[in-house]
């Protein structure tokens, strides 16, 4: 049987209506006694007594800190070495002790978490101060890179998704110091070629265990600005490396979006993930459909990059196949999946062709096919959102083109007016659209 | 996850942080307990900006590859190099010469110091930024600006050349 919500917030409003409730015949006395019974009702204005001193203590306990804080403060420059190593410590101990007692010991999971998230900003601070305590002179990244070690293992240990977004963004921190550092070392090189599949190895199956939105969307962006380097290094006059590895970055999100709607636990991520996945390629796509793009640039002298990207693909083809076998897809489905699957390889192709304007019409043909995919989803699935991202890339594509080539303003001025006209036709031809499905 | 599980998970990041935290320092504390002492005269930087933030930037002649020996060939950026000192006139030390590998069977007296080429700034020991208290910062940013000539360092330099930054002195006084 379940159990009741005994939330404090729900209960007073519960308290408030069962009078009003008895008073029109809704219930009767022995009704509405036997709720404020099971809802612990009578308790409720000792709860709020106590919940009031609580925050007295705490306001209490603040100032102390405060007090506490602004002695150490003062005193800080005439303390001995050793002394302050120990306050650094004693303050680590006392925010993760603290937090974690009052979470396992009294049941205040909220408050405790937040006190170990705390101790891991002690923890940044701490390594910080004992840099300069010791005079010891150094690379920030590098102190990054021990923070973001530090709190990532906590995160992990309580499952924590601030800890995680702070570890996340500390190891992109040390990441990109690194990178600047000692640009063009083969240590380098091979960090840049794993770095998405830690990315996704040590944040995403974290953001997976919690679970957390914040964290896998925070992941997927870490994944995707990774790639983008892992194509870039080394290219700086191809664009050719750094748009295939999003692209395959896209698409791995989208096929892994594909995958967690058929898995139950994963369900409330597929929606993110595709709509990461889904905006990368439509960028990519817009900015590949410039013709100027393809008249100046290089070729890529190096092949590290394939890696990641290769891998990439090769993880968005399993989960592809592995969410087709779970759950199949219907007709107009797979002729999405074959839209979608076709362009990117159009796009692909372009870019190894490489020469205006084919690669010019691939691209742009690529982009009006996801278009038709979005638009396609947005009718059968009744899902606003893709049929809005569909329509739009429509009108970007077409103004994109108004606008790179010399056309008369009257001409673009027409083009902005028809865009305008049939965006809100094609709303309205929506709504009713979804209208009648809903009627029907 | 198990209460039981979580404690452990718990105590064992905790036990991974603290660990951190003590790597922190190591080797500058080993530095400072085991090393030989060396005292180097402060060469001025730029007089117009020896305090940055907390810290008084520093320089020393053996910072600049030139002045430590002639013919030397170029470094590349990050490049590990290892600086032979002696003890010279004042207690003070002086370069002696410049190696690419760590030099064996120095004489007595002679020591060396394992440093970093790092861009314009020359050869870095991790010796160059010394922290100062928030009290002293003017004190020390006047007596640089009036007596930069009599600025000396006292650094504990480890068997692996490993230097350690333990104060600062000017025209007599220690910060």
């Amino acid at each position: 049987m379940p159990e009741p919500l005994m939330d404090s917030r729900f209960r007073t409003a519960l308290a408030r209506e069962i009078p009003l409730w008895t008073r029109m015949g809704m219930i009767d006395e022995a009704q509405g006694k036997k709720l404020s019974r099971l809802y612990e009702l009578d308790a409720l204005g000792a709860e709020s007594a106590k919940l009031f001193s609580r925050a007295i203590m705490g306001f209490g306990a603040l100032l102390l800190g405060g007090g506490v804080l602004a002695f150490v403060a003062a005193n800080w420059e005439d303390l001995p070495k050793l002394v302050k190593v120990v306050m650094l410590f004693a303050a680590l101990l006392a925010f993760h002790g603290t937090g974690f007692w009052l979470w396992q010991k009294r049941g205040q999971e909220r408050l405790g978490r937040a006190l170990i998230f705390a101790g891991c900003l002690v923890f940044g601070a701490n390594i910080g101060l004992l840099a300069q305590i010791f005079n010891i002179q150094g690379d920030t990244y590098r102190g990054a890179g021990a923070w973001a070690l530090g709190t990532l293992g906590m995160a992990w240990a309580v499952r924590g998704a601030s800890s995680g977004i702070l570890a996340l963004v500390l190891a992109f921190w040390w990441y990109t110091g690194l990178l600047g550092a000692h640009h063009g070392k083969t240590s380098t090189d091979l960090l840049v070629t794993v770095f998405p599949a830690l990315a996704i190895g040590l944040f995403g199956t974290l953001a997976v265990s919690i679970p957390s939105r914040r964290l896998l969307g925070s992941t997927v962006i870490a994944l995707f600005i990774s790639m983008g380097i892992s194509g870039a290094n080394g290219h700086p006059h191809s664009h050719i490396p750094v748009t295939l590895s999003l692209l395959a970055a896209g698409w791995l999100a989208l096929a892994a979006g594909r995958l967690f709607e058929s898995e139950p636990r994963m369900t409330p991520y597929a929606a993110l993930t595709q709509a990461m996945g889904w905006g990368l390629v439509c960028v990519i796509g817009l900015i590949l459909s410039f013709d100027d793009l393809w008249r100046h640039h290089d070729w890529f002298t190096r092949y590290l990059w394939l890696v990641p990207a290769l891998a990439a693909t090769a993880a968005g083809v399993w989960a592809i196949r592995s969410s087709l076998a779970r759950r199949p897809a219907d007709a107009a489905e797979r002729l999405r999946l074959a839209l979608l699957g076709g362009s990117l390889g159009a796009l692909t192709l372009a870019l190894f062709v490489s020469a205006s304007p084919v690669s010019t019409i691939l691209a742009n043909l690529a982009c009006l096919a996801w278009a038709g995919v979005g638009i396609s989803k947005g009718l059968t699935d009744a899902d606003r959102s893709a049929f809005w991202s569909g329509s739009i890339l429509v009108f970007l594509v077409i103004l994109a083109r108004f606008f790179e080539f010399e056309t008369s303003l009257m001409l673009k001025s027409l083009a902005f007016l028809g865009c305008g006209a049939v965006t809100i036709y094609a709303g309205v031809r929506y709504e009713a659209h979804l209208r009648g499905k809903e009627a029907a | 996850m198990t209460p039981e599980t979580l404690r452990k998970a718990f105590f064992a990041a905790l036990l991974l942080q603290l660990v951190i935290l003590l790597l922190v320092p190591l080797q500058h504390a080993r530095s400072l307990l085991t090393g030989r002492q060396v005292e180097l005269q402060v060469e001025p930087v730029d007089p117009y900006s020896f305090m940055k933030g907390y810290y008084v930037t520093l320089s020393y002649r053996i910072c600049r590859p030139e002045r430590i020996a002639s013919g030397l060939p170029d470094l590349y950026d990050g490049q590990t190099v290892y600086t032979v000192v002696r003890e010279g006139a004042n207690g003070l030390w002086v370069p002696v010469s410049l190696h690419l590998e760590p030099p064996a069977d120095l004489p007595a007296g002679q020591l060396f110091l394992k440093g970093r080429k790092k861009g314009w700034r020359g050869i870095s020991y991790g010796i160059e930024e010394y922290s100062i208290s928030e009290s002293k910062r003017r004190e020390v940013d006047q007596a640089l600006r009036k007596s930069v000539d009599k600025a000396r360092v006292r650094v504990m330099v480890d068997a692996d050349g490993n230097a350690a930054l333990d104060s600062l002195e000017i025209d007599g006084v220690r910060y």
